[in-house]
């Protein structure tokens, strides 16, 4: 198949997934209300716990951010973009095997791989773009127009930071079906992640060996850039830099490392079937 | 009565002994369930402990522990029963239950037993994994009868409030997950994270209105002798007939369910 075919086949399973999800939105408008609301109660129920047991004053000092609710806000948008990533992405295979969907799917003539990459780009946009509608109001009323500019560029890092997640969300996706499972088997990946990032506390408060596993996930970076765009000093935008790197080279490793796994799952799948 | 209790019980019992079978089945998925169980709750509660002063560890870890294993199983029934629902009606498990005679409220209600595993495993993961990061034991409990009789008062409501969601769910076309919002609108300003005399006026009213609130208090009494906002036989009253209460909202959202379901067929019903 020539090329052209190919990117054409690509981007119409795109624009599919895209208005799947625009029309889940528009026929459910309780589950769109209460997905805008997700990260605003995070915020709020981390914000009562701490400092039911402690004080806002701590939580400043302990993660070096000026501003610690804009912060919060901000920590809550990254970990449900997260969450969405992973979970997206998993469900929407699972879903296809539960209404029977999924063997038309797998044997379809483009590959599963094209079709999770297709999926995950659309799944990785439409994460982001909900979360950060969600938090900008909040931003702007309280910080201004400053800080939902400064928004805009987290929601840009973040645009990157997500890309080696839809890989390794369409790996746990793939393997769910391999195991023959009715959930997501690597469904623990998504808290994981979350954990040992760091999202609402300091890393150097977690044990040794989740600390030094938080260096190799994309979100410990993302939320490290978020704290320095919030700062946003001349002098940290180099390390800002450093940390787009990482995220290139992050999703070099796993998305290549991904597609040979789902290349490989996507072939085991069509010898031994995939209904349950 | 006797005859139609003692078929109720088997019922039970037979369902449950179906339940703990299917988890063995599915034990890769249960070890996930509670591996992903013990991470949210150590998110939360190193959240926690970002607010607080090292030098209040001592007091706050076990309290802030307990706390967070009431969570577990505040919202292990909530995945187990109302998001198992979709499960349910998509496989046709609805209609063969149906066909049986067999109660839909009893198949369901009977899955948070075997679930319990789940908050059981977690809940040990994240006590050591707490003490390796603090150095102080959570597992400090002042009155072990009490504690269990609050876990079982929250496990209980738990179960009933997760039938309410599932059945609203499919009358409301909306997946049981989402409706959790009241559960972790309950958990942080309905008494249960927070004690009910340290949550500011007005939401002191939320917090006694809310049924979990009252064995979270009997649970603080237990770890910590911390006193009851309504006194321990307040506490342990109050518990009771809200459990009865939930109970009685359950039998009433099942029947608007129940109706959409025999009008509409399981494929009408709104989750698939």
């Amino acid at each position: 198949m020539p090329l052209g075919e190919h990117a054409r086949i690509f981007a119409t399973i795109v624009k599919a997934e895209a208005s799947f999800r625009i029309m889940e939105l528009k026929r459910n408008p309780i589950f769109t209300i209460l997905s805008l609301v997700w990260p605003y109660l995070m915020l709020v129920s981390i914000y009562v716990l701490g400092t039911s047991y402690g004080s806002i004053e701590r939580f400043e000092a302990a993660m070096k951010v000026d501003d610690p609710i804009l912060f919060l806000a901000v920590a809550s948008a990254i970990a449900f973009t997260a969450v969405g990533v992973i979970d997206y992405t998993t469900n929407s295979i699972l879903w296809h095997r539960w209404l029977g969907t999924l063997p038309y799917v797998i044997m379809s003539t483009p590959s599963f791989t094209a079709y999770m990459i297709a999926s995950g780009i659309v799944v990785t946009g439409f994460a982001i773009a909900m979360n950060y509608i969600s938090i900008s109001p909040l931003i702007l009323v309280i910080g201004g127009f400053e800080s939902f500019y400064k928004l805009m560029i987290i929601v840009g890092i973040a645009l990157l930071g997500m890309v080696p997640l839809a890989g390794i969300a369409a790996v746990a996706g793939l393997l769910s079906i391999i195991v023959k499972e009715e959930g997501n088997v690597l469904g623990f990946l998504n808290p994981l992640l979350l954990l040992v990032s760091g999202v609402f506390y300091p890393i150097e408060i977690l044990p040794r060996i989740l600390a030094l596993m938080s260096k190799l996930v994309p979100v410990t970076y993302l939320v490290e850039t978020a704290k320095l765009v919030a700062a946003f000093q001349a002098t940290e935008v180099k390390i800002i830099y450093i940390a787009l790197y990482v995220f290139g080279l992050m999703a070099i490793v796993y998305n290549l490392g991904g597609g040979m796994v789902i290349a490989m799952l996507e072939r085991h799948a069509q010898k031994r079937g995939v209904s349950m | 009565m006797i005859n139609t209790l003692s078929r109720a019980l088997e019922q039970a019992a037979v369902m449950t002994w179906a339940h703990f079978k299917r988890a063995w089945r599915m034990k890769y998925n249960m070890v996930n369930w509670a591996i992903i169980d013990a991470l949210w709750l150590l998110i939360f509660i190193f959240a926690g402990l970002a607010f607080t002063p090292p030098e209040y560890y001592p007091r706050v870890v076990p309290i802030l522990f307990f706390s967070m294993v009431l969570w577990s199983l505040m919202s292990t029934p909530i995945w187990a029963i109302g998001n198992w629902v979709r499960f349910y009606i998509n496989i046709g498990l609805i209609d063969e239950h149906e066909l049986a005679g067999a109660s839909h409220v009893a198949f369901l209600a009977t899955r948070s037993i075997p679930s319990t595993i789940i908050s059981i495993i977690s809940a040990i993961a994240v006590g050591t994994i707490l003490y390796l990061a603090t150095g102080v034991n959570p597992l400090r409990v002042g009155n072990i009868p009490l504690l269990l009789f609050s876990m079982v008062m929250v496990l209980s409501m738990a179960t009933a409030y997760a039938l309410i969601i599932a059945f609203a769910g499919m009358k409301l076309k909306v997946p049981a997950p989402m409706l959790d919002i009241m559960n972790i609108a309950f958990f942080f300003i309905g008494g249960v994270a927070v004690d009910v005399d340290n949550i500011p006026w007005p939401l002191t009213i939320v917090a006694v209105l809310t049924p979990y609130s009252h064995p979270a208090e009997l649970m603080r009494y237990a770890v910590s002798g911390f006193p009851p906002y309504l006194g321990f036989a307040g506490e342990v009253l109050a518990s009771i007939i809200f459990l009865a209460l939930l109970a009685a909202i359950v039998a009433v959202v099942y029947r608007i369910a129940y109706t959409d379901y025999r009008s509409l067929g399981a494929r009408g019903v709104g989750l698939t």
